[in-house]
């Protein structure tokens, strides 16, 4: 109980479609989860959902047996990089150093440690040159490097990704990889949105395999049996989704 | 006439009818602007627009209740804002449930907030007009604003709020930073809803407060303008906020005094229209020849970099013909102007050694450089093929890409391709500068 993340009975709606149902897993503290799945299986809507940035339909989720308002300053979550606007005017350093706000005194002022951990930081994600650019100077890969670099910044317990691979050079997703394991070493739990299947299968200790509902979750090379994968990537109908979208309609009347 | 213009600025602010609307204007504008950075960052400037249209049927309001107890001036211009606030906060509110609850997309909600509550205030200033005619001049001056109107009182009320908005500002600037740049960090932190509730009450008491000086129908221009303007200048938000300030000033300042010396003779200009046009104006100016991003210098680098592709391409022909060129044969190979290879010649001058008879020959500076960028070509060919690409379609994406490949690209080439030797039409790769150093 105190050592995993429980989401039991999870159901989200956008509007009338039905993201995800009746979702019921738990996380491995000290683990690092892939969460896989087909494009649009609700797989970042399941990240999203389990930190409270969108609305449950339905659905309890602890964090250790804790709810999440309790763990919130535990948690860093690196979302991805196209939701936010890059033509903010704001510097590569002052990126970083939000990870640190919650320690910032009432004038958001930084103290010597935190400021001397954001240049290690710099250098080990390779933004150093870059510091004291804005962010719209940098590339797709750098501005992943940014958030990660940020989420390092919190000294979260737990660390959530949501598909930090996209969109990424090897060099980046490398060091991204190596990031992962290193917090995962250090004791952190680690819980990412992938869809590189060959990489999960390589690199991943756990997996939770999504397609609207929850189709298997466990140890990596169980949850990426064949038949899984059928399940969740080849499976034509979408009877199950339309069903409940018809309920929802209904219900509103909207037809 | 600089001489006459400043004496008549000082002359502007010591008279005491002049001065109290002119800094008045100037209060209220710098507040506005200090609002309309926030709102800029957040890519929602007609949210302004929302607050002064809903705020006419609550100033209309405030009237009515003003004849009936039988208010003084004074009062009748608090009532005026206190029915301001109250119809442009129900209109906020309004604006959010059609959003969140209908989920209307963010113009339609715009659309029908601002239209609703306007079409009221028009209705209920029209019987106002037959009520009391007075109270009417009264409130149809907040459509276009008048400065004239203000009073000492006014003004003490504006300096307040823009000092609450300036500490504000100063202490959390940080936090401001934050909440507009990723609001989903922001939640974690726990520091959005506070932070927002209370921006959304400091715009609409900024935003009402300008009315007197702006007017309903451009207060949200003068809210935006400078914000814009600032942003061809300055990076930082910090810089922003005291640059779009500096904006403002100069438009209530100058927007004062034009509306009073443009007139002519006994003839006052309305003055919300004359500020809002100097803060266009000035807008206008900065998005012609701001240092960051402005119309003027993206032609300039426009036109440099053309004439690096010039000069790279004459160091590349140089090179492979092994010989000088005469002046004519390159003018034709670049296809280029007597003035632009004028200039190409000024920028190309210190690589190449100028020869009687009007021809080039390459130095070796010129030949280190000339070796990069065949090198850069070549490692792109490679690339290219490699990916995919046919054979005979290569060179020409090479031709363009050559000249803006960076180190950085070319390390990340060289790693991905394994330090190729020859590119796909069988043509060595030039070595990098230190080896072809040490062959000298």
């Amino acid at each position: 109980m105190d050592d995993e993340i429980e989401v039991s009975s999870l159901t989200v709606h956008y509007e009338t479609i039905a993201a995800l149902i009746d979702i019921n897993v738990k996380i491995k503290k000290g683990a690092m989860t892939a969460i896989i799945g087909p494009n649009g299986a609700g797989k970042s809507t399941f990240v999203k959902a389990i930190l409270n940035l969108t609305k449950k339909t339905s659905g309890v989720v602890s964090f250790f047996g804790k709810s999440f308002e309790e763990m919130k300053d535990n948690i860093a979550y690196v979302c991805q990089t196209k939701e936010v606007d890059w033509g903010f005017p704001i510097t590569v350093r002052e990126v970083i150093l939000m990870g640190s706000y919650a320690r910032a005194n009432l004038f958001g002022k930084y103290c010597q440690k935190d400021l001397k951990k954001c240049e290690l930081l710099l250098v080990k994600f390779g933004l150093f040159d870059k510091r004291n650019a804005l962010i719209s100077e940098l590339s797709g890969g750098q501005r992943q490097r940014l958030f990660i670099a940020r989420a390092y910044m919190q000294e979260a317990q737990i660390y959530i990704f949501d598909e930090p691979m996209a969109f990424v050079d090897f060099t980046t997703s490398e060091m991204i990889i190596e990031s992962m394991k290193e917090l995962r070493d250090s004791g952190h739990t680690v819980i990412c949105v992938h869809h590189n299947l060959d990489e999960v299968k390589k690199e991943f200790d756990e997996a939770i395999l999504l397609s609207h509902h929850l189709v298997d979750a466990g140890p990596v090379h169980e949850v990426l049996r064949k038949k899984n994968l059928v399940n969740a990537y080849q499976a034509k109908d979408s009877i199950l989704t339309d069903a409940f979208i018809l309920s929802k309609e209904k219900e509103c009347g909207l037809v | 006439m600089i001489k006459s213009f400043f004496s008549d600025l000082y002359m502007l602010l010591s008279d005491p009818t002049y001065s109290v609307s002119v800094i008045g204007s100037i209060l209220s504008c710098i507040s506005l602007s200090w609002i309309g950075v926030i709102y800029s960052l957040r890519k929602s400037a007609l949210v302004a627009e929302v607050i002064a249209h809903s705020a006419f049927p609550g100033i209309i309001l405030g009237a009515f209740v003003g004849i009936y107890i039988g208010a003084d001036e004074k009062w009748m211009s608090m009532l005026f804002i206190l029915g301001a606030i109250t119809t442009a906060y129900l209109s906020m509110k309004k604006l959010t449930f059609l959003q969140e609850k209908w989920h209307k997309s963010a113009d339609s909600s715009l659309m029908i907030s601002i239209s609703a509550f306007l079409g009221i205030g028009v209705l209920l200033a029209s019987i106002i007009q037959s009520v009391s005619p007075m109270v009417y001049k009264d409130v149809v001056i907040f459509l276009y604003g008048r400065t004239a109107t203000m009073l000492y009182f006014h003004l003490i009320i504006y300096a307040v709020v823009m000092v609450i908005l300036f500490i504000f500002i100063l202490v959390f600037h940080r936090r401001i930073q934050i909440f507009e740049f990723d609001k989903t960090f922001a939640s974690f932190l726990g520091i959005g809803r506070l932070l927002d509730t209370f921006i959304l009450m400091m715009t609409l008491v900024v935003v009402i407060l300008g009315l007197r000086s702006c007017g309903i129908l451009l207060l949200s221009g003068m809210m935006a303008t400078p914000a814009i303007a600032s942003r061809f200048w300055v990076r930082k938000m910090s810089s922003m906020f005291i640059l779009s300030s500096a904006f403002a000033a100069i438009s209530a300042l100058l927007g004062g005094y034009l509306s009073l010396y443009l007139g002519g003779e006994g003839i006052v200009l309305p003055t919300g229209p004359v500020i809002t046009i100097v803060s266009a104006s000035i807008t206008f100016f900065s998005i012609l020849v701001g240092i960051r991003g402005g119309v003027v210098l993206r032609m300039v680098r426009r036109m440099s970099f053309t004439i690096r592709c010039h000069e790279e391409n004459i160091l590349k022909a140089l090179y492979k013909k092994n010989d000088k060129m005469a002046f004519r044969e390159i003018m034709e190979f670049l296809q280029a102007g007597v003035i632009l290879f004028f200039f190409v010649l000024l920028r190309v001058r210190k690589k190449v050694k100028i020869l009687h008879g009007w021809s080039l020959e390459l130095k070796e500076q010129g030949r280190v450089y000339a070796e990069r960028i065949i090198r850069l070509h070549r490692l792109w060919e490679v690339y290219l093929y490699e990916v995919g690409f046919a054979k005979g379609r290569i060179h020409v994406f090479a031709e363009e890409i050559e000249h803006v490949l960076t180190d950085e690209m070319e390390e990340m080439l060289l790693k991905r391709l394994g330090n190729p030797t020859h590119c796909p039409h069988r043509q060595k790769i030039p070595e990098k500068k230190e080896a072809c150093n040490e062959s000298v």
